[in-house]
């Protein structure tokens, strides 16, 4: 108890329990003594307020040779060492083994060097949504204090062989990435100073950080004064090891995605822990973004990008004009389609993120432009976002292509001045033109609701004129109906690649032009409208007439919730006419009578008349 | 005299004032039913009778929507419209996860909230990566289920403010059709059904 009394805190509050045995050896004359011996415990136990430790072994061989103490090749074994409680963070280790050298010489720093290992190592949160569990440990070690700067110095090199981290929920296997921390570092305890003369943070597959610089306040309200710096920070190894095992399960997109390239940046990071300032460079070098398997792909992509972004607090208003830097792509493809080199400049300043000249991108046989285009603040809100765009001329046949559609002809022009994102929203004004069989597609309204998330619901109006109903129903192999097509559609959705809802209003309309319909058109329009066909019916007058005049043709129908709402484009009664025979004999008409239709029931009918073979004549 | 008609002719009019509340509640239980066994394949229910849609007096605290004099509308009770492409990718979304939720019910690491949202109940017997798996299947799920209950809202017409009315009912609904052995969420408390 005594022995006890004379230890500093917190070793003077604690409780021990055990044997200690001491064995010293004197010699030498009375004014040059030598003392030599070995300390010895085992199975001591140890009691503290947060502190328990069941069982510890050492074995201290020392030696006094005037005026210096030397310890030498000390070991010390603890097992089942718990710190912390319930209420607060806990860490534990089944095993800590360490030996250490340490050499006392009055009014000078005391220096201790050694190695330690530690297995079975985990820690708790107080909520335990933050776990680790099964680190494995192993270092050399060196701790220095100062009695006149009132330091202690640590420097040392550590890995983890092993250990399982659950944060919320991210999950990591160190196993995989071995992380290594060197640490050169003084703690200066007046003036609650931390200097990181060099630290370096490494994992295997994605690569080192080097930090260095101070931290004022350390233990009260830590003021960082810090610089970092990478040459080999990996992306891909980020996105795979931090990001998408974590989010697959809510975005399954992510299992799709591959990143690639090698990042290097330096930066300085100063300020107070709500309001950290980071400023400096980075740059991509072959930096790539690919689907897979065989889906589009983004890259080679360089970048070499000035920044100064604030977090986690919003960024102070700053009038310092922000350094430029440039994003090249050297190709992208999407199916079939290539894109040529882009250059864009781009700045992140203020956490605004900001492509200051317009980016033009050749694609489609034709050319889009975005201009414009900035993130306020891309640290704390990165949804948000506005630009405008501009397509010139974009071949449509090379579009549908690309995006597995029946092949369309035409051309593709609009302007949209100006892509806003408004809550969860993505809104646009301006309209997008399409010259599309040998008419016209204006499409206007275009909002994109919920743009990030995997159910994003696409909202636009048409309005369609002058459309060539030959080559629409050439292009979609409907047989053959001439003449001219008008009308519009409004409030169409599309969620989960499918239209959830749409009112329409398309009809024929004559402008002089021959206005004819095939045999094999009437049948799908009457499959289409009734679900049952009338082949035998068409087949016998077919035998006669391959084709046949009418004076009108269209529908009205609205879709909402899976029912589709047919009409057509005269009625009379309870009969609505989709398709009204010309005067001149022979005379057909189709007429609806089931205006309410199924989504699934209307699938059915489109398979049905996809599956049709052509009658040809 | 005059005031006095006018005060009686009030006093008629204002008397016959009926406030229809009308939120399809037997219809969404139908739909939740349905839409519970479809994607977690519980067990069949037999079918509800069809209530009547509730009226209450002007006063009552919780009257809003319709509001007819003299003549008293009833709301028709058809079912709501559980489908189209958004519910679809969302029911597909749900289905497809319950196969990798449901070993964790079986084992009572994962519950079923008072709210019909799930929850871990027990971390016991998962290692950490379980563990982790756990919390990413259930805050996928659960912004699942709530995008599905607002899409329910949407395709009907039913106000925001009555999301909370249909979250309820589902839970109902993923309570009953839970598995025997699963854990239940009452009144803070677990219970094995």
């Amino acid at each position: 108890m005594k022995l006890k009394t004379l230890l500093p805190s917190p070793f003077n509050q604690w409780s021990y329990q055990g044997r200690g045995r001491v064995e010293v050896e004197v010699h030498g004359a009375w004014n040059a003594l030598a003392v030599k011996g070995v300390a010895r415990s085992n199975g001591t136990q140890i009691r503290g307020a947060d502190l328990a430790l069941e069982n510890l072994s050492l074995s201290a061989p020392f030696e006094w040779l005037r005026p210096t103490w030397r310890v030498g090749e000390a070991q010390l074994t603890a097992l089942k060492l718990t710190y912390g409680d319930k209420n607060r963070w806990q860490a534990a280790a089944e095993r800590v083994q360490a030996s250490a050298t340490m050499d006392l010489v009055p009014d000078q720093p005391v220096k201790i060097t050694g190695r330690l290992k530690s297995t079975g190592g985990k820690f708790a949160s107080p909520d335990g949504s933050k776990l680790g569990e099964n680190f494995a440990v192993d270092g050399d070690f060196e701790l220095r204090t100062d009695p006149v700067k009132h330091s202690i110095g640590v420097g040392g090199k550590f890995r983890a062989d092993a250990g399982e981290l659950l944060w919320g929920k991210f999950f990591a296997d160190l196993k995989m990435q071995q992380p290594v921390i060197e640490l050169q570092a003084d703690y200066f305890r007046d003036l609650d100073r931390f200097d990181c003369r060099r630290c370096n943070f490494n994992l295997t597959k994605i690569g080192s950080v080097d930090v260095s610089g101070s931290v004022e306040g350390f233990s009260q309200s830590p003021k960082l004064r810090l610089q970092a710096r990478s040459a080999n920070f990996l992306p891909g190894g980020f996105y795979e090891f931090v990001l998408r095992s974590s989010f697959n399960r809510e975005y399954p997109l992510l299992d799709k995605l591959t990143l690639g390239g090698e990042l290097a940046f330096q930066c300085q990071i100063h300020g107070d822990l709500q309001s950290l300032i980071t400023e400096g460079d980075l740059s991509l070098k072959a930096g790539e973004l690919r689907e897979q398997p065989e889906g589009w792909q983004i890259g080679p992509i360089t970048l070499n990008l000035p920044f100064q972004i604030s977090w986690p607090g919003s960024p102070q208003t700053s009038s310092a004009k922000p350094q430029i830097g440039v994003l090249a792509i050297e190709q992208a493809r999407f199916g079939s389609q290539s894109v040529g080199r882009i250059t864009a400049a781009i700045s992140l300043s203020n956490n605004a993120l900001i492509f200051p000249q317009p980016i033009q991108v050749d694609i489609f046989g034709g050319t889009i432009e975005i201009s414009a285009l900035r993130w306020p603040d891309v640290i704390n809100d990165p949804k948000q976002l506005s630009f405008s765009a501009e397509m010139k001329r974009l071949q449509l046949d090379d579009l549908s292509r690309a995006l597995h559609w029946p092949p369309f002809s035409g051309t593709l022009t609009g302007s949209i001045p100006q892509v806003q994102s408004v809550g969860n929203t993505l809104q646009t004004n301006g309209e997008i033109k399409a010259e599309l069989f040998g008419g016209q597609v204006r499409l206007g309204k275009l909002e994109i609701e919920n743009p990030f998330s995997s159910l994003a619901a696409i909202r636009l109006d048409a309005r369609l004129s002058g459309i060539d109903l030959e080559q629409v129903t050439k292009t979609f192999s409907f047989g053959r109906i001439s003449g001219i097509l008008e009308g519009s559609i409004d409030d169409l959705v599309i969620t989960d690649k499918q239209p959830s809802q749409f009112r329409a209003d398309l009809h024929s309309v004559d402008r002089g032009t021959e206005q004819r319909i095939s045999v094999e058109a009437l049948n799908k329009i009457t499959v289409l409208s009734s679900g049952a066909s009338a082949g035998a019916l068409y087949s016998g007058l077919a035998g006669f007439f391959d084709s046949f005049r009418y004076s009108k043709l269209g529908f009205k129908a609205s879709l909402k919730n899976d029912r589709l709402t047919l009409r057509g484009v005269e009625s009379q009664g309870d009969q609505e006419f989709l398709v009204v025979g010309s005067f001149l004999p022979p005379r057909v008409n189709i007429v609806s009578h089931t205006q309410n239709i199924a989504f699934s029931e209307l699938l059915r009918r489109l398979q049905q008349i996809k599956s049709d073979k052509p009658e040809t004549k | 005299m005059l005031k006095r008609m006018i005060f009686t002719l009030i006093f008629l009019v204002s008397a016959c004032v009926t406030v229809n509340i009308y939120f399809p509640a037997a219809a969404v239980e139908r739909a939740a039913d349905q839409i519970v066994k479809e994607t977690w394949g519980g067990p069949a229910k037999p079918a509800t009778p069809v209530p009547q849609p509730q009226s209450r007096s002007l006063f009552s605290p919780n009257r809003f929507l319709a509001l007819s004099f003299v003549s008293e509308a009833f709301a028709q009770d058809a079912d709501i419209n559980v489908t189209n492409p958004a519910i679809r990718a969302l029911k597909d979304s749900i289905k497809k996860r319950s196969d990798a939720i449901k070993p964790y019910m079986d084992r009572g690491n994962i519950g079923i909230a008072q709210d019909g949202l799930l929850a871990i109940r027990s971390a016991d017997g998962l290692n950490l990566k379980e563990r982790a798996e756990a919390n990413q299947l259930i805050d996928a799920e659960n912004k699942d289920r709530e995008a599905l209950y607002a899409e329910i809202a949407k395709a009907n017409g039913i106000p925001k403010e009555n999301i909370p009315k249909i979250k309820s009912i589902f839970a109902k609904s993923w309570i009953e059709q839970a598995q025997p052995g699963w854990w239940i969420q009452s009144n803070g408390n677990w219970q094995k059904k």
